[in-house]
């Protein structure tokens, strides 16, 4: 499905990638989140975005990149208990997608998880429009759905905004 | 610290609750955790049942993160919580009601007192998840009078890494 036009690299995060990813988390996530985040955070998405790229492990992140820029990225967890890993945030930046380097990027970490001892891999994802790339990217790699959920969420008495 | 309502108390549970609520988790659980699912679906996870999982949750706790509601003083119910102070917002974890204690109000009221717990502790937002399954509604009619709003919908995914496609 990937044509293969776009030259991709996928290759590990370092250090010195750190406000790239940064820059691109945004960017990529803003299209997708700010909607699913609701009227409560939709200030602040792209806040806590930056922050938790700013302290997450980067050797659990790889970066896809063509022509020597950063276009995507994905992140996982291992668990050695349960053996399970999971892959958590990843995006392509808008006018990247289509293209297959998401499926580059998920296969990469699926392969690093199996690598890492891991016996499966888990994913969530949203259940609405947006996301029906990521979920038809995730079913063709074999992953099968097995819970729905819903996340609420409240506004204390307390909270000044 | 003690919340009465009817003939149900709701208290802030101690270390010496910790094994009774331990066999609470696991029968409280048994009909609705999703740990369970996945086993009967994907097989055994990391050499051990979900029950065995799920009483992990209960053992690692910071107990003083759990409310335990009892009824003539039989635990009948519990409801944990955590809060980050950084992002201000309290989660509300692993909650139950023992299967014939059900209907009584007693998850609404572990729920109130998690909620006071949280605000308290200086959060502004709390957060909860549940299914989308039929056998989580009362949950998430629970949630919905308490004022929570939702946020978004998730589907979770799995897989065998040995089953993986080749794309």
């Amino acid at each position: 499905m990937a044509k293969q036009e776009t030259e991709v690299e996928i290759r590990h995060a370092v250090e010195a990638d750190r406000q790239t990813l940064i820059t691109l988390v945004v960017r990529a996530f803003a299209d997708v989140r700010a909607q699913q985040s609701g009227e409560i955070l939709a200030r602040t998405w792209a806040h806590w975005e930056a922050n938790h790229v700013q302290t997450i492990d980067l050797s659990s992140v790889v970066l896809a990149e063509v022509a020597g820029k950063a276009v995507g990225f994905a992140s996982y967890e291992i668990d050695r208990r349960t053996r399970i890993g999971t892959v958590s945030d990843n995006a392509v930046l808008p006018e990247y997608r289509g293209k297959g380097i998401g499926a580059q990027l998920l296969t990469r970490v699926l392969g690093l998880m199996k690598a890492a001892g891991m016996e499966y891999a888990e994913v969530s994802t949203g259940s609405d429009v947006p996301y029906t790339p990521a979920r038809r990217m995730y079913e063709r790699q074999g992953f099968t759905p097995y819970f729905r959920s819903v996340s609420y969420m409240k506004k204390l008495a307390q909270s000044a905004t | 610290m003690t919340t009465n309502a009817r003939d149900v108390t709701i208290r802030i549970a101690k270390e010496a609750d910790r094994e009774t609520l331990i066999e609470l988790i696991v029968r409280g659980f048994a009909d609705v955790t999703v740990n369970r699912w996945r086993e009967e679906r994907y097989g055994i996870i990391g050499g051990r049942t979900w029950d065995e999982w799920k009483a992990d949750d209960m053992r690692t706790i910071d107990i003083t993160n759990v409310v335990i509601a009892e009824t003539d003083g039989k635990a009948v119910g519990f409801a944990t919580y955590h809060v980050n102070e950084k992002t201000r917002i309290g989660t509300v974890g692993n909650n139950a009601v023992l299967p014939e204690y059900r209907g009584r109000g007693i998850g609404g009221l572990l729920d109130a007192r998690v909620l006071e717990l949280i605000e308290e502790a200086g959060m502004d937002f709390a957060q909860v998840s549940t299914g989308l399954e039929d056998c989580y509604e009362p949950a998430r009619r629970m949630y919905e009078r308490q004022g929570f709003k939702e946020l978004n919908r998730s589907i979770v995914y799995m897989m065998r890494l040995s089953e993986r496609n080749k794309v």
